[in-house]
């Protein structure tokens, strides 16, 4: 369980740490809180000969607003989140879903940019990201480049970080005035990585239903019937498990040893009808 | 209690292939010491400062047995390493006694008999003591729960740990 030996560089610029991941190749990780690369180390199912330590470079932190909504710097620590104001004002289904990502052990470390570069298909933060069409800014040795939330997750654990590219910022649009939202987690312990988990906003202003589900796929997965739905007409509890049913009929939906691929779909089913209900009825 | 070492190299920086420089504060006391790269913090606690009472789990994040607090935070010791650490401010279960006195939340432990086998109690003393110092302190039992969700307890089902924190009242 100790990791195996690499060497560690401690680069001060964002263009040093961009000039040393191309240089060493492959065989060189960035590291930024480390949550979920060390595990992956201390068990040696990564062995990078070369570490990139990104703590020590400035301005990769911070949330400010940026047009109607932030941005938040990829080095941020998921901690700094919990009771930001910017957060909670312009984003509230992501003050929402904070509490469960990990545990206050690991949210003092773990980075915004980290979590959504790893990818993990039951991130929260990826997550909320997708339901809200979030925009991702990305720099590597060709320059920046920016990518929605689509195109930036690619499969499990896969993004479209071409190497040598980092994740430098993620940006949210803002909640309209009178904005509703609500996130659901299912898991078998609190801060156990999710089985399922739901993620709903409805603005009222513009009427825009946006829903996705976590855990069940490789990717998180918008609810396209479900947001084209929308919520001007009352549902019931199973008129909105059938089109949630509908939404994943086709989809590769993950199976492991917490959560089958039936239980996790029918998991799903509910904790997304309970969480459409709840934004129905705030 | 806690030994010096002699300043080597330039701070935090690489002084041969897989060995690093570090300066940090452990308990108080200034630290300089050339650390394998690799090494985890845990083990640079234990092994190399003889700091025993950080205990090692599971070596991946999950157990919480070896969480400190650094830079006033909770975190896991296991997850860092200690060529990382150049900068830091670490504390462990072993600045909690002060001057032979027990801390409240050391108190409240004996009381209520919230150490059976004392394996995961480090790693839940470093997070409450956290806690408890940025005046954020569970008033209720499903508080107390979600607070302890970070650190496994095989021994005491956590009923005796929530009482120990419910005990108390927030920091005076």
């Amino acid at each position: 369980m100790k990791p195996a030996p690499f060497q560690l560089h401690r680069p001060e610029s964002l263009d040093e740490a961009v000039r040393l991941l191309a240089e060493l190749g492959d065989e060189a990780r960035p590291i930024a809180g480390g949550q979920s690369l060390v595990p992956l180390m201390n068990l040696r199912m990564a062995r990078p000969e070369h570490l990139v330590d990104l703590n020590r470079i400035e301005g990769l932190s911070g949330i400010r607003t940026a047009g109607n909504g932030i941005e938040i710097g990829a080095m941020t620590r998921q901690c700094d989140l919990i009771g930001n104001d910017l957060v909670a004002d312009h984003v509230p289904l992501l003050d929402k879903a904070m509490g469960f990502v990990g545990h206050v052990q690991t949210r003092s470390r773990g980075t915004v940019g980290g979590s959504l570069s790893h990818a993990d298909p039951s991130a929260e933060l990826a997550l909320v990201a997708v339901t809200l069409r979030a925009t991702f800014t990305v720099t590597g040795p060709s320059g920046n480049r920016t990518l929605n939330s689509e195109s930036f997750f690619a499969d499990a654990l896969s993004t479209a970080l071409e190497p040598g590219e980092l994740l430098t910022a993620v940006a949210f649009p803002g909640a309209a005035p009178g904005t509703r939202s609500a996130f659901r987690e299912v898991s078998r312990r609190h801060g156990d990585f999710a089985m399922a988990a739901a993620a709903v906003q409805y603005s009222s202003a513009d009427t825009v239903l946006q829903a996705a589900l976590g855990g069940v796929a490789p990717v998180p997965f918008t609810c396209a019937s479900v947001e084209q739905e929308g919520m001007n007409v009352p549902r019931s509890h199973d008129d909105w498990c059938r089109l949630v049913a509908a939404d994943l009929e086709d989809v590769e939906i993950l199976s492991d040893t917490h959560a089958s691929a039936d239980y996790r779909r029918r998991l799903s089913i509910e904790t997304m009808a309970d969480c459409l209900e709840e934004v129905a009825g705030q | 209690m806690v030994p010096h070492n002699e300043q080597v190299g330039l701070r935090g920086n690489t002084v041969d292939d897989h060995s690093t420089s570090i300066t940090c504060r452990v308990n108080g006391a200034e630290i300089s010491a050339d650390v394998p790269s690799r090494m985890l913090l845990s083990d640079y606690l234990r092994h190399e400062l003889r700091l025993t009472g950080t205990h090692v789990g599971c070596e991946m994040g999950v157990c919480g047995a070896c969480t400190v607090i650094i830079d006033g935070q909770p975190a896991r010791s296991c997850l860092i390493f200690a060529s990382q650490a150049d900068g830091m401010d670490i504390r462990t279960v072993e600045s909690l006694e002060q001057e032979g006195d027990l801390s409240d939340l050391q108190e409240a432990f004996r009381r209520n008999f919230a150490v059976q086998c004392g394996y995961c109690t480090p790693g839940v003393l470093m997070t409450l003591t956290a806690l408890r110092e940025a005046g954020d302190w569970p008033t209720t039992e499903d508080e107390a729960r979600e607070v302890l969700s970070g650190n496994i307890c095989r021994c005491t089902g956590y009923q005796q740990i929530v009482d120990a924190v419910l005990s108390l009242g927030p920091q005076k």
